[in-house]
């Protein structure tokens, strides 16, 4: 029972990060209309930052010469904090550009992020990464409940993010956002300055993911390069289109949707030759699921909303 | 009277095509300004110039004695240039009452910052740009439809919706790219009515347009635009009997 236990605690936590990427998705692409493909990369900078800045001296064969032995909630700000300035550095002259241009220009840093984690070894600790992360209020958690534990942390945290994503999206910012989305010159024209808008969304997607980053490296225990591949930004994307663009609540959903299915693949008891046929057969699953709601549910499981206009007080019998 | 716009000597090349040639004329404040002449003229080049939606190859255009020129797209417009566009240019996944609102300038919601911390005078300010919505949407009789998708509606509903939204922003000068396109006879007469009212009011327009008889109805004044060369200008009377218009407009060789 106790192990059952763990292994949800295990699944909330991998499902909860991974529903802050598919809100960052959903920020990017679904109300602003930007096709952000390398938001692993992001992840990728997120989670080295906290690796770096909690981390201590390094031992035996440890090749890495900056540690900064910081707390976890300093690591977790510093996370936040250098993938916005990251963001803003890619943003600057690609959000210029439009359409197809970013999803080249971001596919391009996410692959060139992971080069740099396993070549720029002082920095990163090369391909053997970094184990052993420190993970927030461990002292007071000790063995096996701190599972638990994490998995709740989480979930509060992305309840948090959930909140601000909402709120963006119905505010008039998010309103504009999707204007622009909808019609660029029709936005340029009403004298919207578009490039501010996606600057914005850019760099608030792009902290979530730097936050997804630490988050990621609590539940791993470590940071390596290979677990920064482009599947990552795949999966927030497949969730995205699964629950439904414009719609933070279908960001929520399509993840569940999604990792639930790929998690429950490993409640399948096999013998130990068919578990490599097994673990393979994700990546259909993965395409599997993307078919089927596109065939039956073209626009997500919970498509994008009108909202109701704001309720007047008085001024409506008058006007 | 005093020129509201001037395009001074604007030209504009695509590769070796002069699709506008030295083109200099005036929009005067508080007139009704047309701009006619055959397809492929530079009209709606023209506005695009205007509107910073395409750059200058040489000229310069000035709005209330002030340069614009080479400005982005948004600066024009928050200077108080209007625009519509040949094929009506909406939001098409946006409500139609939210279509009108978006349009509102300097939205205090629309700083990231401040849709965290200012929240109550964000919705005091939506509540009070809401009952302005409602008075538009009443004018453009999309009120039954305000909580429709824009996608949905019809082309002259589409056209009324666009205009309508291009004046939340209360411009001084609007530029109509084709306003009786996609438009029935009977909103056409309407529009007209309209225009004619939002100018007494004191708003300029400078409106491009095939519907002559609508433009001549209309105008107080009309450039007329032939392979990018302005070729006259007048009151609507002298244009029509204006040999070289008839000439460019049905190709009669004297």
């Amino acid at each position: 029972m106790y192990n059952i236990l763990l292994f949800l605690a295990g699944v909330i936590s991998l499902i909860g990060i991974y529903t802050l990427l598919t809100l960052a998705v959903n920020l990017h692409y679904g109300y602003a209309g930007l096709l952000s493909f390398g938001i692993v990369g992001f992840v990728a900078v997120g989670a080295y930052t906290y690796a770096i800045v909690t981390r201590g001296a390094p031992v035996g064969e440890d090749v890495y010469h900056f540690y900064f032995n910081q707390p976890w909630w300093v690591g977790f700000l510093a996370a936040g904090m250098v993938t916005t300035i990251f963001a803003f550095i890619i943003g600057l002259p690609t959000l210029r550009v439009q359409g197809d241009y970013l999803l080249i220009v971001t596919f391009a840093f996410a692959e060139v992020i992971q080069d740099l984690l396993s070549n720029e070894g002082y920095l990163t600790n090369g391909t053997r990464g970094f184990i052993n992360i420190h993970q927030p209020f461990r002292e007071l958690i000790p063995g096996r409940n701190y599972q638990l534990f994490l998995a709740g942390f989480i979930v509060v945290i992305v309840v948090i993010v959930f909140l601000i994503a909402q709120r963006v999206g119905t505010a008039p910012f998010g309103r504009t956002l999707r204007a622009m989305r909808d019609n660029e010159p029709a936005a340029l024209s009403i004298g919207k300055n578009v490039y501010r808008f996606k600057m914005e969304i850019f760099l608030l997607g792009a902290a979530i993911c730097g936050f997804a980053g630490a988050m990621y490296t609590w539940y791993m225990t470590l940071a390596l390069p290979s677990l920064f591949g482009m599947s990552v930004s795949f999966a927030a994307w497949i969730a995205i289109i699964v629950g439904g663009q414009g719609n933070n609540k279908g960001a929520i959903v399509g993840t569940i949707v999604l990792l639930g299915a790929q998690q429950a693949l490993k409640f399948i008891s096999t013998s130990p030759e068919l578990t490599p046929m097994v673990s393979s057969f994700e990546l259909i699953l993965e395409g599997l699921v993307l078919i089927v709601i596109l065939r039956f549910w073209p626009s997500g499981l919970i498509p994008e909303k009108s909202p109701r206009p704001p309720k007047l007080a008085k001024i409506t019998e008058e006007a | 009277m005093n020129a509201m716009l001037q395009v001074e000597g604007v030209s504009k090349h695509f590769g070796g095509l002069k699709a506008l040639d030295d083109c200099t004329l005036n929009v005067e404040q508080g007139s009704i300004t047309a701009l006619i002449g055959p397809n492929g003229s530079g009209k709606t080049t023209l506005f695009n110039l205007i509107t910073g939606f395409l750059k200058a190859t040489k000229g310069r255009v000035l709005f209330e004695g002030r340069e614009i020129t080479g400005l982005p797209e948004h600066r024009i417009a928050n200077l108080g240039i209007a625009r519509t566009f040949q094929v009506s240019s909406l939001f098409p996944k946006l409500t139609v009452w939210e279509n009108l609102l978006v349009a509102y300038p300097d939205q205090e919601g629309e700083s990231l910052w401040s849709v965290f911390t200012r929240y109550g005078s964000i919705r005091a300010q939506e509540e009070q740009q809401m009952a302005r919505v409602y008075r538009s949407l009443e004018r453009i009789g999309l009120t039954q439809k305000m909580e429709e998708r824009a996608a949905n509606l019809s082309a002259p509903e589409a056209r009324m919706l666009e205009i309508g939204r291009q004046l939340m922003f209360s411009p001084r000068l609007v530029l109509l790219d084709e306003p009786s396109s996609g438009v029935n006879p009977a909103m056409l007469d309407r529009l007209a009515d309209r225009i004619i009212e939002l100018n007494k009011e004191g708003l300029t327009f400078f409106i491009i347009g095939h519907n002559l008889s609508f433009i001549m109805k209309l105008s107080h004044y009309i450039h007329v635009l032939h392979y990018g060369k302005l070729i006259t200008s007048g009151p609507p009377k002298t244009v029509a009997q204006d040999e070289r218009v008839i000439e460019a407009y049905l190709g009669v060789h004297r």
